[in-house]
């Protein structure tokens, strides 16, 4: 065999295997929480062995939401007890294989400005409304149609026409 | 024969005064303050879990849980981890990184004068070992990080190249490729040296066996990180885990400028200090693009650039390691003794620096 040859077949057996692990890199065998923390930088918190399940009937409020909180469009005020949101806030978490889920979303209001707040729930908008007056809670109710049972679910929230970013404040999900 | 072992000599006798200062300032003397020298710190504890217990599954590290120790590649850690094994003295393996990482500054250093002579002459080649053995930053090359396997590997693919010997350059860059993220860029300036040896028309023409040959060697070079990611991704199932990873460290693309200009306007702090170790670099580089050296033009310039968009930590330490830097001040001080004398001492007053710093774990050592 002609150096040349011998030269050409190591060529194309180590271009194979480069290739073979470019493929592996595009390709990544990870669960959802490491892929969204890790990979895709959304969420906030990596939170080990629980992961982003959500276990039906829990109420998830703000002081138990923190892992599912995106990195993005979060606000925790010095003082303040409430967890506000601005544009591109989201929520991830899993549901299992259950048949039912009916959620309820609730906000609270917290200054008198007009807002629009729109909340879209696996890209699909659920519900724009105009804000109510202060201190009074927002419901957001969806049902089985809009969640995924198998995949990642995301709710995403974002006002419009806002002056602060102060409006509107997190308070509760639940979904049973 | 006589004169070619007065060079290794001479080497020996720069490298024992520099480590002699490093040991006497550094653990020597928290022997005799604290009894318990340490020098093992910031990033070793992370190389001496891997040589001990191998490569994590899960995260667990920093107060956030999300570290892992797939940052660090294996080259370094597998190394000390087969040695300290065949000497049967595992849990001397901190003493074992020790020893290999000193002998591989010496030999590192034998290379680069035989490397540096051959491209200018004897005087520029002692004084950039000099200059080398007594940089401040030279502390990294005696404890257990990969800065000295790294340099080894380094020289040596240059020097091999250099000399036309192509695949065991290859088989060092393939090396360095394993020991540190940035090592697998060294297939440009393994580039620019076969263009500069051989043309781009008649590499590109495929005509002669050398154009395979430097092919076969650009694609070897990398292979270090290729099976490292292919290691990842068995055993995590995520083949850039160990780039992914970097998020627990806080480092995410940014735009370079913009990190340096931060730097910059916080005035006499750490990454102050870190933005100016930068521009150090890049002037040292353009430097070397100006003596027509573009390989080590390219190395420098990409081992700048790249850790500078994620953040400025660590970033003197990644520049004032790199040879080329060294080979740069050799050429800028060659003719003013006063200004090389100046040079030396202030070295030696920063090695004495450093050493203390180490071993108080100063923040700025990391």
């Amino acid at each position: 065999m002609s150096k040349k040859t011998f030269y050409i077949i190591l060529i194309f057996l180590i271009a194979s295997f480069e290739i073979y692990v470019f493929n592996k890199i595009l390709h990544p065998n990870v669960n959802d929480h490491y892929q969204l923390y890790y990979i895709d930088k959304k969420l906030n918190t990596w939170s080990h062995g629980e992961g982003i399940q959500y276990t039906k009937g829990t109420i998830l409020d703000d002081t138990k939401v923190q892992r599912f909180l995106s990195r993005k469009g979060w606000l925790r005020i010095k003082k303040s007890p409430y967890l506000f949101f601005r544009d591109g806030a989201s929520i991830y978490f899993k549901t299992g294989p259950v048949k039912q889920y009916n959620g309820i979303l609730t906000l609270k209001i917290i200054s008198d400005e007009f807002h629009i707040i729109k909340v879209k729930i696996n890209n699909k908008y659920i519900e724009n409304k105009i804000m109510p007056p202060r201190n009074t809670d927002i419901k957001f109710i969806f049902d089985k149609t809009i969640l995924n049972r198998d995949k990642v679910n995301s709710i995403e929230f974002k006002l419009t026409n806002y002056n602060t970013n102060l409006a509107i404040a997190f308070k509760s999900l639940k979904i049973e | 024969m006589i004169k070619k072992h007065s060079h290794i000599i001479q080497i020996l006798y720069l490298f024992i005064i520099s480590r002699l200062i490093f040991l006497i300032f550094g653990p020597l003397q928290s022997i005799y303050y604290t009894h318990s020298p340490s020098l093992c710190l910031w990033d070793c504890p992370w190389y001496s879990g891997i040589i001990s217990n191998g490569y994590q599954l899960i995260p667990s590290g920093h107060g956030d849980g999300d570290a892992a120790n797939w940052a660090y590649l294996p080259v370094f850690p597998k190394t000390i981890a087969i040695v300290s094994d065949l000497l049967s003295v595992p849990h001397l393996h901190l003493s074992v990184a020790f020893i290999l990482n000193n002998i591989a500054f010496f030999f590192g250093l034998y290379f680069l004068f035989l490397y540096v002579k051959k491209e200018y002459d004897e005087k520029i080649a002692m004084t950039s070992v000099l200059l080398m053995t007594f940089s401040p930053y030279s502390i990294y090359f005696s404890i257990p990080y990969t800065e000295s396997f790294f340099f080894l590997f380094m020289i040596l693919v240059f020097f091999f190249a250099n000399n036309g010997k192509w695949i065991y350059a290859a088989i060092m860059g393939a090396l360095l490729s394993g020991t540190k993220i940035m090592g697998v860029m060294i297939v440009f300036p393994m580039l620019f040296m076969a263009i500069n040896q051989f043309g781009l028309k008649n590499l590109i023409s495929f005509k002669n066996d050398y154009s395979y040959r430097i092919l076969l060697s650009i694609l070897i070079a990398p292979l270090g990180l290729f099976i490292y990611m292919l290691f990842l991704h068995n055993k995590i199932g995520d083949a850039l885990a160990f780039k992914h990873v970097q998020i627990a460290w806080g480092r995410e693309i940014q735009n370079p400028l913009y990190v340096l200009y931060n730097g910059l306007r916080e005035f006499w702090t750490y990454k102050f200090y870190m933005a100016l170790a930068s521009i150090f670099g890049l002037t040292i580089s353009f430097f070397m693009l100006y003596k027509k050296k573009y390989a080590e033009f390219i190395f420098l310039i990409i081992s700048i650039i790249i850790p500078l968009s994620t953040s400025l930590a660590s970033i003197a330490r990644y520049i004032l390691t790199l040879f080329p830097v060294y080979i740069a001040l050799s050429l800028i001080l060659n003719n003013n003794l006063l200004l090389k004398k100046f040079i030396f001492v202030i070295s030696i007053i920063g090695l004495v620096f450093m050493s203390i710093s180490w071993v108080n774990s100063k923040y700025y050592m990391i």
